[in-house]
């Protein structure tokens, strides 16, 4: 027995119990539902390899306008997150507490809970188009625009920009925090105006982790149920939507039910490996830490 | 980000994976026993063999006072009576169970880990005819034998399938249309008058977006009443292209009724929580449900206005009954049964038909019930906002089988909500 075991193998058993239960549950589902899309595990008659599946799917009328709307709604959800997150955060770095305190009150709330209240600001009986004919700027809350339930998605957006804006200033603060205020003084020294010192010193230093925070949100914003169930439109609704209503749906549904969800995972999986690419690369031109 | 770490922790995953699969593999492995059969043993042996178990009981959990009656009305009784201790698993589809029960049938998992579900419908027919169920328990139960009248067609038939004892009638559910008076003076006596009002009122009129419950059995009642009666739709001798062909007038309407719907029939609420929602916020003046008495119920926690009112139409509205069953690996199969015969018990179907704490109709015969039972069934206030029990009784329109259930919910996906 080896009493001095080197550091790597330590720190690699110290990851086994919680990559053991990734790679089980969650690796586990992967490869059920990856199986049973190309025909395996047949809920009904016998189970063979065929594509089936995929080629009913890329022929519905549905799956174009559902990807649409799953990419349109998460796309521009996480760029306006990435946004506001970052101004608030280069904003407020120095403000402390207060703002932490207020980001932190989205950040606790479910999903389903924040689409829900969403609802019930925002349609067209709601809290908000209330206040509005309370204060006469309507006539009839009838002339309150439609937000929710609408095809675009803007009420989808809206419900995951109020708690992914969160999610990203508290995942940026530490990073800004640890810019330190006389490299400032420094680069004044340089003749660098606060414009320059912005985009040469702080966004390059930011840009990695709000890349990763940014993906992360892009992931779960392509792949979430809840918000799109409550949020969206009975047709085209999100793939989410529609993997669960294959998967409760008819058994013969069901490997259609899992092309969709192996799509769902391989969209996020493909932007993931082109933000590695493009780290490398900038981690060769000296961007981040 | 460091990318070494990745490859190796993957071919670290492959490995735990194999591993994984070959043990589970080894403990799939048969280990014989002498089994207590509860389904062939006298009841006090299932009495005494149920003393003390915990039995879970899987079901929807959509509604608040349904819930409330199953963990504070049900559970301390049971308990005490009993000595059963019984944990509500909410559910928001019963699909889920089905797949649960169906993935563990594959694995071959004698032990899992419902007790006792609630279904009917498809999900019954499902679970039948994959055998996904104990066996024939219901006439086992005593208060089955005394109270229930298994012959009733609306008791021996789930949606066209004969329950032949694999699940025991629960309760009895029918759909009532509910609507603000203080807004509607008269409300629409069939689907027609029905459009005819949401043509004078555009906007005011939605229903859940099927495959909901209570979206897809409006549906049914539209196709009964435009193409030609419930009796072709019951014919189990039709194939499901002629079925479909007698059928087809249903979409035409759906579509040509669309205009007048809230925003117009873009969109449709997702579920009955949403259009309730609507109905309560005003945005629409008519809600809907398989559940008479929910709306007196929603009046009493001040969520509907107190003008609420329900009607069923001339034609009749969509009844059935629905049942409690236990999964073929159920680990405490006699416990269930204890349990579900609770459940049957006059004193538990009484309080069920009480609004107090959920207001749906009895299982039971009233015509088995002593006297005294029936005084009490009497005196029970079901609110103003639920029909009396002779109206309901004397509006039903049988349900069609389940199976055509489905393949209506997803024509409906074709033929209106992509058109």
């Amino acid at each position: 027995m080896k009493l001095h075991a080197n550091n790597e193998t330590v720190r690699i058993l110290k990851v086994v119990p919680a990559l053991a239960v990734i790679v089980l549950f969650f690796g586990g589902g992967i490869v059920f539902a990856v199986v049973q899309s190309f025909g395996g595990f047949a809920v009904e008659g016998p189970s063979r390899w065929t594509w089936e599946a995929y080629e009913a799917v890329w022929e519905t009328a549905w799956f174009l306008p559902s990807l649409a709307v799953s990419l349109r709604t998460s796309v521009l959800a996480t760029l306006f997150s990435a946004f506001i997150a970052a101004g608030l955060a280069l904003m407020t770095v120095r403000a402390g507490r207060f703002w932490r305190g207020m980001m932190a009150i989205p950040l606790g709330v479910p999903h389903l809970v924040a689409a829900v209240l969403i609802v019930l600001l925002w349609q067209q009986s709601g809290g908000l188009a209330r206040l509005a004919y309370a204060l006469g700027w309507i006539d009839a809350w009838q002339a309150f625009p439609i937000v929710t339930n609408e095809s675009f998605g803007w009420g989808i957006i809206l419900a995951y920009v109020w708690k992914e804006v969160p999610f990203l200033y508290l995942f940026l603060l530490p990073v800004l925090q640890r810019i330190r205020a006389e490299w400032y003084d420094v680069a004044q020294l340089c003749a660098a105006t606060k414009w320059t010192y912005g985009r040469t010193v702080v966004l390059p230093l930011m840009m990695p982790s709000l890349a990763v925070g940014s993906f992360i949100v892009f992931a779960y914003t392509f792949g979430a149920f809840e918000v799109p169930y409550v949020l969206g439109v009975t047709y085209p609704a999100s793939l989410a939507v529609v993997a669960y209503d294959l998967y409760t749906g008819d058994w013969s549904l069901r490997p259609q039910a899992m092309v969709v969800a192996c799509i769902q995972a391989t969209v996020p999986l493909l932007v993931g490996l082109l933000l590695i690419r493009l780290f490398r690369r900038s981690r060769q031109q000296g961007i981040g830490w | 980000m460091k990318m070494y770490t990745k490859k190796s922790s993957w071919r670290t995953g492959i490995a735990i994976l194999v591993l994984a699969t070959l043990t589970t593999a080894c403990a799939t492995a048969p280990t014989p026993q002498e089994k207590f059969d509860p389904l062939r043993a006298p009841w006090t042996a299932i009495q005494q063999a149920s003393s003390g178990k915990t039995v879970n009981l899987y079901m929807w959990g959509g509604s608040e006072s349904i819930n409330t009656y199953i963990d504070q009305w049900v559970a301390p009784r049971l308990k005490a009576q009993e000595n059963i201790t019984l944990r509500r698993v909410p559910v928001t589809d019963t699909v889920e169970i089905m797949n649960k029960l169906l993935a563990e049938k594959a694995e071959n998992r004698t032990t899992g880990t419902v007790d006792i579900m609630w279904i009917n419908g498809a999900n019954f027919r499902t679970a039948k005819t994959k055998e996904l169920l104990l066996g024939r328990f219901a006439d086992q139960l005593p208060h089955v034998q005394q109270y229930v009248d298994t012959t009733a067609p609306d008791v021996a038939y789930d949606f066209g399938l004969a329950t032949d004892g694999y699940e025991a009638p629960w309760g009895k559910a029918q759909f009532v249309f509910i609507y603000d008076s203080s807004k509607i003076a008269v409300p629409p006596k069939s689907i027609a008058e029905l459009r005819a009002w949401a043509q004078q009122n555009p906007g005011k009129f939605a229903y859940p977006a099927p495959p909901d419950f209570n979206g897809s059995a409006f549906v049914r009642h539209v196709l009964y009443e435009v193409a030609g009666g419930h009796a072709p739709f019951l014919d189990e001798t039709l194939t499901e292209a002629q079925w479909l062909e007698k059928a087809a007038p249903v979409w035409q309407w759906l579509n040509a009724f669309e205009p007048y719907l809230w925003r117009e029939g873009k969109t449709y609420p997702e579920n009955i929580a949403k259009l309730d929602q609507l109905f309560a916020s005003g945005e629409v003046w008519m809600s809907m449900g398989y559940d008479p008495a929910r709306a007196a119920n929603l009046v009493k926690s001040n969520t509907f206005p107190a003008t609420t009112r329900t009607f069923v139409l001339d034609n009749g509205t969509l009844a059935n009954t629905h049942y409690l069953a236990i999964p073929f690996n159920s680990p405490q199969p006699a416990a269930a049964m204890a349990t579900i015969n609770f459940l049957l018990s006059p004193e538990a179907q009484i309080a069920k038909f009480d609004p107090q704490h959920w207001g749906e109709d009895m299982a039971l015969d009233p015509l088995k019930l002593s006297e005294e039972q029936r005084k009490q069934l009497q005196k029970i206030d079901r609110g103003a906002a639920t029909l009396p029990a002779d109206v309901l009784a004397t509006h039903r329109l049988p349900e069609m089988p389940a199976a055509r259930v489905t393949v209506l919910e997803q024509r409906w996906q074709d033929e209106v909500a992509r058109k």
